[in-house]
């Protein structure tokens, strides 16, 4: 009677007892991600990891797998999201069960969540370091895809189809959105996994860059002071408006497909530019909610099935490459312009053209001052991450129709 | 060599391509139009 009684009990802690109904293996897991999810809110938490991702993400996490029960038919599932609906009438259903699934839907499964990050990224981009030095942002731009081109041949080699080498390689481009965008578009998926570990490695790029930046870049080098941007060329208001328009509209008539992404950070840019308090507001609030509701519905998406996926390791490696590598490029390209102008140009502006706007530049401004505390080479590494995200913009759009011609 | 990856450096070396491709059409655009607009500021005296 009294073993009935705690049998009785435990039916009503159903996250406990789905640890005992399913494979070991799947329940360990369960319980490896829950701690991981703490780890990440924990690193957040003390800044070691950027905060407004991982606190969320791994919020998220922790408690998608906590609360993992078993569901009607013997599965196990949760009440968060059901990603895998797709059916007109699953996603009816689904809308009526899963607290999450009217977010997913309305905006994961057609990018509206990477755009509207992306619009928050234009309102706080300042486009006059780009228009002021246009060859130099451009070229290093071009440079430091080295790893968003190199990986894909590599993701195939390892055995990914076109589509998903795609998805995997524009994690060197290291823009969050930019990625969310193309993993949708194709590798729907692989997409969660993709997305994750690319903010991972975004928010260890403070931690990563220097180190490269130390073993490629002598110190001497790293100290080059650079003149202040206005000296090179003033640029008025009105000239960045005209600017952030003729843009737009040349990138949108070369990529439709990537449109979407280019309309909405010019359009932030825009914003910007016309400097209506109200529409600023506006976009930080975009910014801010688009930011925490990505990094709470990615954490809930993280179940122990998604996880336990044999391509998660070569996701991760792949991922790692391409961001090391674009690092290298941008370093290498920063290290020509240094040759190239005799001495004028700080080679660390070029880690800056790994789009990862503005943290890459952050970090470049950061190294020059270690190097030499009066460097002042932050304006121009804002162009040249400017000229980033126009390069991701570009080879997102390219593989995006490239992949779709090869099929 | 594995024809998926011939495939695979092919796209890489054109997506260089198209990349150099439309980032100098960037460049032009900024200069041109900029050089328009002084032109015009300087008319306008």
């Amino acid at each position: 009677m009294a073993e009935i009684t705690i049998v009785s009990l435990l039916q009503f802690f159903k996250g406990i007892t789905a640890f005992f109904e399913v494979d070991p293996l799947y329940s360990l897991v369960r319980l490896l991600l829950i701690i991981m999810g703490v780890v990440l809110i924990w690193l957040g938490y003390k800044h070691v990891l950027e905060p407004l991702i991982m606190v969320p993400m791994g919020l998220g996490m922790t408690l998608v797998n906590a609360g993992t029960l078993m569901l009607p038919g013997e599965r196990l599932g949760n009440l968060f999201v059901n990603p895998i609906a797709e059916e007109p009438s699953e996603i009816v259903e689904a809308l009526q069960i899963y607290f999450l699934q009217p977010f997913y839907t309305l905006t994961f499964t057609n990018n509206l969540i990477a755009c509207l990050i992306f619009l928050g990224v234009g309102a706080m981009t300042d486009i006059e370091y780009l228009i002021a030095r246009p060859l130099l942002s451009m070229a290093l731009a071009i440079a430091a895809e080295l790893g968003t081109l190199v990986t894909f041949p590599i993701a195939v080699a390892l055995g990914f189809n076109f589509k998903e080498a795609a998805a995997i390689a524009i994690i060197g481009g290291a823009d969050g959105p930019m990625v969310i965008y193309t993993s949708i578009m194709l590798a729907k998926h692989l997409f969660v996994i993709i997305t994750v570990v690319a903010y991972l490695y975004l928010s260890i790029i403070y931690m990563l860059y220097p180190f490269l930046i130390k073993a490629m870049v002598p110190k001497r080098l790293r100290g080059i002071e650079m003149p202040p941007l206005y000296e090179i060329q003033r640029i008025t208001p009105r000239e960045k408006f005209i600017f952030t328009i003729a843009l737009s509209t040349v990138l949108c008539l070369l990529f439709p497909v990537a449109a979407p992404l280019f309309a909405c950070f010019f359009l932030g840019v825009a914003i910007k530019e016309i400097n209506i308090p109200r529409y600023k507001e506006v976009a930080d609030l975009i910014l801010s909610g688009s930011t925490m509701f990505l990094g709470f519905v990615l954490g809930c998406l993280l179940s122990a099935d998604v996880v336990l996926n044999p391509k998660v390791s070569l996701i991760a490696l792949l991922g790692i490459i391409a961001i090391i590598l674009s690092g290298v490029g941008g370093l290498a390209a920063g290290l020509l312009a240094y040759k190239i102008s005799k001495g004028r140009v700080n080679p660390l502006v070029g880690v800056a053209a790994v789009s990862c706007i503005p943290s890459t530049a952050k970090i470049a401004q950061y190294s020059a001052k270690e190097a030499n505390p009066m460097a002042m080479i932050l304006p121009h590494a804002m162009g040249a991450s400017v000229g980033g995200v126009i390069t991701t913009g570009i080879l997102a759009g390219f593989y995006i129709t490239i992949c779709g011609l090869l099929g | 060599m594995d024809t998926a990856f011939q495939t695979a450096l092919h796209v890489m070396i054109y997506g260089y391509g198209i990349l150099a491709f439309s980032s100098l059409i960037v460049v032009v655009l900024i200069i041109g139009l900029r050089r328009l607009l002084i032109r015009r500021a300087e008319k306008g005296g």
